[in-house]
């Protein structure tokens, strides 16, 4: 098949039908708080086998970038991200919603994540070969480094003081470490307990410390959860599409920003978004919105974390290594259907992933059209609802969410008992996200400082190893860069008005 | 400059500081590498708490904002949560859930309500737990809790 | 004399017959299949790939369900808590459950686990980027002894089976290397792809995966494995490394003998597919029978082996 030939047969009656489908399915699944769009993925595969390898990956696809796109409307109106991507959005989406912006914020997320999802997927469309090179210049340390970079960044933008979001990433990461030793194969602060021996999951410590506390001060008080801002107006399209326009610096670059992180097997959205978002707020030059309400922070936020999905195929279908833990769901489905999947794909079943990325780009786009409504829906329903009924659904989600994981009560107390931690933490002014980050990175740090240490030695070059390599470098300044430019920044300031 | 040292700064600090020691101590029983992460990072954390610490006795924090809102609601809240979970192996998830939230809904109900009002609030309450178990069971394939009063 | 024959022979005669009766019974719906590893991985490609030959034999599906954690620990130290009626079945993987349980407290022991079937083996391999100057298992021994400690290589997990190649091999060859754990097959086989590494202890599945950007050094077979003809065995090397990793099918303690063996059966015969077997083979697999009148057996021998192997390497406290 000619390429024009797979391009059309993405737009065949069936697989438009799993495309729109697979939006809508993933969408729904990824703004409920306790799905996470791997578990959307996971759940819905067996469905696909009976399906021609390049419609399931079609179907498959755009559940993903649905599930994605999706975690923006709890993190919007509830405060809970739905997957850890979105825990950027919450910093900004959630006080917009808070003033009565809530139905704009839904459609600027809706514009970045589809803008965010096409340039991750015409990334992968036409420069997948070299972008998956990139993916393999990240040894343990790059990764060691870049978790460095993540935990600095969310300590820095966090509301409370540096030293508050530093301790947070701190009590994170040391929840990290309970669990087994990767090097070394100990069981850590286990207390004989199997159920700690995996380790606390990320998704239980992402729905324990996010939603339990709005749970948690949701009963406290009587007045109306969110503010409906005057009468009900349309989907503000406009008035997004000109935030948006503003915001086209920052649209791009984080689209670019998420597609490069993408491609880092492992690496994650919540690096991406975060990482778009520092930057967002450093090149906005009003960094004190930031974190109030500003729509810089959602642009910056989606786009990145919907790039990550087209991002993430490159080494996928290039290399056949996943690019995320969705990816590796889809690797083996494609597996289970006969398809060798591996460096070989691109060549020998070229007419299979040409239609999948075509049709990805279809889902993409569908993500406008069916994102507004569906994003109107629910900000509807968040609003009409009195919280009587709220509060318990929000509760009922979580339990039925956190308990699907693994069909583990023993995870539902620990997400219970995070929860409550995670509010008393807040009352002493340090947030939630600093702690998911460092139970996210904790892993990705440890893991790389390591394995670097043990290559350093091995190769009889350890400060080398550490600080001789180039992206290293380039990540460790960017590091120093978010810590001290807010000082530096303000000292120059000071300087040029005494002047 | 001085000001007050607000007790939640306190009693986080040295909270925290105690967990780093412990956990620090306990690393020193793991093997090389298994023990390499933790001790850097409680040494580090525990260096952190010093400074707040040391700066929270000076005062230099300004008070988080008082919680507004009803304590014991929250409590309350957090028992339903408990027992709701509590009874959950026992009853299974449906008739642990229906209980649960209709518990969490009164948490959160400050107007008094109509005989009405409650029936309807409790048929909400099956109906949204039995849909809801049902999608996960069926549509999604979680198989949930079956409670162990139903297990023969 | 000859009535006791006849009783006996009669006895003999019914028992056979009720045992296939139990066994066509099972399973009256879908069984829940749990894997202890991520989704994606090997276990649950495979038990993916073993559900249509199972739907074949028995009419019924799996209902897949995913417990990750401590390299399977998590998993297999919640398997006897779980329903024993048969229609709970979690997959194990050897030499895994030899091993954790000999390093440390991993909430269980090998005994804990009732196995009913293995089915699958996936050999060692020593691999190296295609790009490496190592051409041959020679040239890898040869700059090893050079230079000790210095060439690194990537393996999945601590005190797993990529790490007891490793050991084994280089006790075998006389040689120091010095492992790096990784988490997951992807994680170590990207370090090996972008050189962040010298070489991979891998399986053969990784090779035929990865096509002609690895290079197979050396293999854990008796004999040459049928895929890839040119490369040794380490046998011939003079190093005895036969071996790899199993995946088997476990089931709760308390489930009931004729139920073990109505679900040994039925993957005794998934294992027979025609179609089934083709897939396994093109991905490297090697398929094996273990049932379960033979895992008593088949487990005490590996068993000791592992022993052995575990008090040489000291990873027994």
């Amino acid at each position: 098949m000619t390429i024009f030939e797979n391009f059309l047969h993405a737009l065949t009656p069936l697989n438009l039908l799993l495309a729109v489908g697979g939006v809508v399915a993933g969408t729904i699944v990824g703004a409920l708080p306790g799905l996470t769009a791997t578990m959307a993925v996971a759940v819905l595969t067996p469905l696909t086998f009976t399906m021609a390898p390049d419609s399931a990956m079609i179907g498959l696809g755009a559940i993903y970038t649905g599930a994605i796109y999706g975690g923006c409307y709890s993190a919007i109106l509830v405060n809970t991200p739905g997957t850890p991507s979105a825990i950027a959005t919450t910093f900004d989406g959630f006080p917009m919603a808070k003033r009565g912006d809530g139905d704009l914020a839904l459609t600027l997320a809706n514009l970045s994540s589809v803008f965010g999802g096409l340039v991750g997927a015409l990334g992968l469309l036409l420069l997948a070969p070299p972008l998956a090179q990139v993916a393999l210049a990240f040894g343990p340390v790059e990764y060691f480094w870049l978790a460095v970079l993540g935990l600095t960044l969310v300590a820095g933008l966090s509301h409370g003081s540096l030293l508050k979001g530093l301790i947070g990433c701190a009590i994170g990461l040391l929840i990290s470490m309970v669990g087994t030793a990767v090097v070394g194969g100990d069981p850590r602060y286990t207390f004989g307990s199997p159920l700690l021996l995996g380790g606390i999951n990320i998704v239980v410590a992402l729905i324990g410390l996010f939603c339990i506390p709005v749970l948690i001060d949701l009963v406290a008080s009587p007045s109306a959860h969110l503010r409906l801002s005057g009468e009900v107006r349309g989907y503000r399209l406009r008035e997004a599409a000109s935030l948006a326009w503003a915001g086209k610096s920052n649209l791009l670059r984080s689209s670019v920003i998420g597609t490069v992180i993408g491609i880092l097997p492992a690496a994650g959205g919540a690096i991406a978004s975060l990482i778009a978002y520092g930057e967002a707020r450093r090149a906005s030059g009003k960094p004190g919105d930031f974190g109030k309400g500003e729509p810089g922070g959602i642009i910056a936020s989606e786009s990145a974390n919907n790039a990550i999905v087209g991002g993430g195929f490159i080494p996928t279908l290039t290399l056949g290594i996943p690019g995320t833990p969705a990816d590796a769901i889809i690797l083996g489905a494609l597996l289970v259907h006969g398809v060798r999947t591996g460096p070989n794909l691109f060549s020998d079943q070229s007419s299979i992933v040409y239609t999948f990325m075509f049709g990805l780009l279809l889902a993409t786009l569908l993500m406008l059209p069916i994102g507004l409504v569906l994003g109107r829906y629910a900000y509807k329903s968040i609003i009409a609802v009195p919280k009587t009924v709220l509060a318990p659904a929000i509760a009922l989600m979580t339990v039925i969410g956190t308990y699907a994981l693994h069909n583990s009560i023993g995870e539902v107390w620990l997400m219970l008992g995070l929860g409550v931690l995670g509010w008393v933490l807040s009352r002493a002014d340090v947030p939630p996200a600093p702690i998911v980050l460092g139970v996210v990175l904790g892993p990705i740090a440890e893991q790389g400082f390591v394995q670097a240490w043990l290559i350093g030695q091995a190769t009889g070059d350890l400060p080398g190893m550490f600080f001789g390599r180039p992206i290293s470098l380039a990540i460790i300044a960017a590091a120093l860069l978010v810590l001290f430019y807010p000082a530096l920044a303000q000292r120059w300031r000071r300087r040029r008005s005494a002047q | 400059m001085i000001g007050k040292a607000h007790t939640v700064d306190l009693v986080l600090g040295a909270t925290v500081l105690a967990l780093c020691i412990w956990m620090g101590v306990e690393a020193r029983d793991f093997s090389p590498f298994a023990s390499l992460f933790p001790t850097f990072i409680t040494v580090t954390c525990g260096g952190f708490t010093v400074v707040l610490l040391t700066l929270a006795a000076m005062g230099r924090f300004t008070p988080p904002p008082a919680a507004m809102g009803s304590t014991i609601r929250r409590v309350v809240l957090c028992v339903v949560l408990a027992g709701w979970l509590a009874l959950l192996p026992v009853a299974g998830f449906i008739l642990a859930s229906i209980p649960g939230f209709i518990g969490v809904g009164v948490a959160a109900k400050y107007d008094p309500w109509s005989p009405r009002q409650w029936l309807l609030f409790c048929l909400l309450a099956v109906a949204s737990v039995v849909a809801l178990s049902l999608f996960f069971a069926y549509a999604l394939q979680v198989p949930l809790e079956q409670g162990s009063l139903f297990r023969g | 004399m000859l009535k006791k024959t006849l009783f006996f022979a009669a006895m003999s005669v019914a028992v056979l017959a009720a045992g296939p009766s139990v066994a066509a019974d099972y399973p009256e719906r879908d069984v829940t299949y749990i894997v202890p590893f991520n989704a994606g991985g090997e276990s649950d490609v495979t038990a993916r790939m073993q559900e249509e030959p199972f739907k074949a034999v028995t009419g019924k599906g799996f209902v897949m369900q995913y417990k990750p954690g401590a390299g399977g620990a998590a998993a297999w130290s919640q398997l006897n808590g779980l329903q024993d009626d048969g229609y709970t079945i979690m997959g194990i993987n050897l030499p895994h459950l030899f091993l954790q349980p000999m390093s440390g407290k991993v909430g269980y022991k090998t005994d804990d686990i009732t196995v009913v079937n293995v089915f699958q083996l996936t050999p060692h391999a020593l691999l190296v980027n295609v790009d490496s100057p190592i051409k041959t298992l020679d040239d890898y021994i040869a700059q090893a002894k050079q230079t000790p400690g210095a060439i690194t290589v990537a393996g999945t997990g601590s005190n797993s089976a990529n790490q007891v190649a490793q050991l084994t091999f280089d006790q075998g060859a006389g040689i120091t290397t010095t492992y790096i754990p990784f988490t997951g097959t992807a994680a170590t086989t990207a370090a090996l792809l972008g050189n962040q590494v010298s070489a991979q202890w891998g399986f053969t599945t990784v090779a035929v995966a990865q096509g002609d950007k690895v290079r197979m050094l050396g293999v854990a077979l008796e004999e040459r494995h049928p895929l890839f003809p040119d490369v040794p065995t380490f046998k011939e090397k003079g190093i005895n490394l036969v071996g790899g990793a199993h995946r088997g099918v476990a089931v709760p303690k308390g489930t009931p003998e004729e139920t073990r063996e109505a679900i040994s059966s039925v993957f005794s015969k998934v294992n027979q597919n025609p179609d089934f077997q083709k897939k396994m083979a093109e991905a490297g697999f090697i398929l094996i029978n273990v049932d379960y009148a033979g895992m008593d057996e088949f487990m005490s021998g590996l068993g000791k082996e592992y022993t052995e192997v575990g008090k040489a390497l000291g990873l027994v406290n």
